[in-house]
């Protein structure tokens, strides 16, 4: 129950001189029940590959793999892989459209031709799970505030129940409440349903709390596959790239320098916090 | 303003001899804008279909001595004159025309367009209004294109099917994608008008430009070529008859 992604390469307009190379020969495994994140500066490709995971977007080469099945040439059809892997895009609050919360929250499930009482229990879930209160189920989505609306967006592709869910930078202009509040209710969804979460974002700070997995995308390549600490390891080369580790590993790599016997594993806040004070003797 | 000319001319012309100084003004066109052959022929094959259609209509249905006839179809020979003499001028409109968008630059079409029209500032005509309008428009139609491509990808990714059923149902489904790129195109153009007014913007009077369009020796070359080629094509449509 996963999904492989084998040599998978694509290009915007193959066979033409506009022709630029989004993925180069991509390899990864995403295993049940793991919460990735997906890392990589503007433009390294991680939307793109996001797209190919439930066939949004069709490979110039290679194959993408469901639970063993190829999903461009097998039985699995379009529909049912979609209903598997939910994609939330980049600013999902822009694909709302009804007139009220609840019925947009019904358009996936409803899509998928479930009994109008499934979809609305589905729709019901999915909207307790992102925190949506029920005095807000009747209003009009363009009402609520931008955090909301991105819960109400959320709530739409988790209504579908995906086994994997992965979601194109969901904290993108939010403020940092904002962000954690999904971030947080991301991490509790994983935790009772047991799903697949694959987090697409270009900052270390976002994932580094959640994620068991980053995978580092840098020019349509994977650059890292590995542990947060491991990956974090190379701070030196993730900046090159455009990125930088958590400020947290950068502060203990440099007391480290400075002649601290410090963990340099460490990512969460909390920790390094009393880490640092225990190497000034607070 | 010199495509536009070219274009009236074709419709002046009556027969096939006004149509070789035509054919020589847009060989020397296309010559000096170095626009490569095959970009052209590629821009004509959108065209194909109309290309073909009218040719179709003018050849069964123009009226005349019948050459060949078959069922109640019959090909006269005013027909196949027709025919040849709108393929060829359907051919030059399009040809001309493309010429004209692949080598000017939106900005310069609409500094064109407000300077050619200038000359309705006097009764009130809001005429740099209408090149800004037109600027804009154009300026947003590649980021329309791919706010649609966003979001139909978008209600993909929650089971919505744009491609099968009857056509009703086909345009049901294009709720889901119409209503939020419409939100999406309001939302810009009110930022776009916010951006605007914050700096300053009020219209066309006492407005300097950035690319002021100046004339040059080779506008003048360009405007006398113009001007003779017009006359040559009037000469032709007075003098043959």
């Amino acid at each position: 129950m996963s999904i492989i992604v084998n040599h998978v390469s694509y290009s915007y307009n193959p066979g033409t001189s506009m022709e630029t190379k989004a993925l180069k020969d991509i390899n990864l495994v995403i295993n049940d029940g793991e919460f990735i994140g997906l890392i990589g500066h503007t433009g390294s490709g991680k939307s793109t590959l996001v797209q190919h995971l439930n066939g949004l977007v069709k490979p110039t080469e290679g194959e993408i793999y469901y639970n063993g099945q190829d999903i461009f040439n097998s039985d699995l059809t379009r529909k049912e892989l979609r209903s598997k892997v939910g994609l939330v895009f980049q600013y999902p609050e822009h694909q709302l459209f009804e007139a009220d919360v609840f019925s947009d929250v019904c358009f996936g499930p409803k899509n998928l031709g479930l009994s109008s009482k499934e979809t609305e229990l589905r729709a019901y879930a999915a909207l307790k799970a992102v925190g949506i209160e029920d005095e807000y189920f009747y209003q009009s989505p363009f009402d609520l505030s931008g955090g909301q609306k991105r819960r109400v967006a959320i709530a739409g592709v988790l209504a579908m129940e995906p086994e994997v869910l992965v979601l194109d930078e969901p904290t993108a202009g939010l403020d940092p409440k904002g962000r954690d509040e999904i971030l947080e209710m991301l991490s509790d969804i994983q935790k009772e349903k047991n799903c697949t979460i694959v987090l697409v974002s270009h900052s270390m700070e976002d994932v580094a709390d959640y994620a068991d997995r980053i995978i580092v995308m840098n020019k349509g390549e994977v650059a890292y596959n590995d542990t947060p600490s491991e990956v974090f390891k190379h701070y030196k080369e993730l900046e090159k790239i455009g990125l930088s580790a958590p400020e947290v590993t950068r502060a203990l790599y440099q007391l480290r320098k400075e002649g601290f016997d410090v963990n340099t594993d460490i990512i969460n806040v909390q920790e390094a916090v009393e880490t640092i004070g225990k190497c000034f003797g607070i | 303003m010199g495509t536009l000319i070219f274009l009236v001319s074709l419709f002046i012309t009556k027969n096939y001899i006004g149509y070789i100084p035509a054919l020589i003004f847009l060989a020397a066109v296309v010559k000096i804008s170095k626009v490569p052959f095959k970009f052209i022929v590629k821009g004509m094959k959108a065209i194909v279909f109309l290309l073909s259609l009218s040719v179709l209509c003018n050849l069964f249905l123009t009226p005349g001595e019948p050459l060949v006839s078959f069922w109640k179809l019959s090909i006269s020979r005013e027909g196949i004159k027709t025919a040849v003499f709108m393929a060829i001028r359907l051919t030059f409109l399009i040809i001309g025309s493309s010429i004209m968008t692949l080598t000017t630059t939106p900005n310069q079409l609409t500094d064109g367009l407000e300077k050619g029209l200038g000359f309705m500032k006097v009764i009130k005509v809001p005429v740099h209004e209408i090149a800004m309008m037109m600027s804009i428009a154009l300026r947003f139609i590649p980021i329309l294109t791919e706010e649609t491509d966003k979001i139909m990808k978008a209600q993909m990714a929650r089971g919505a099917d744009f491609e099968s059923g009857n056509i009703i149902k086909k345009i049901k489904s294009l709720i889901p994608l119409l209503v939020p790129l419409f939100i999406s195109a309001f939302r810009r153009a009110n930022d776009l008008a916010m951006a605007m007014e914050a700096r300053g913007y009020r219209g066309g009077d006492g407005r300097t430009k950035m690319k002021p369009l100046k004339y040059h020796g080779n506008d003048a070359v360009a405007y006398i070529i113009l001007l003779l080629y017009l006359a040559v094509i009037i000469a032709l449509r007075v003098l043959i008859k």
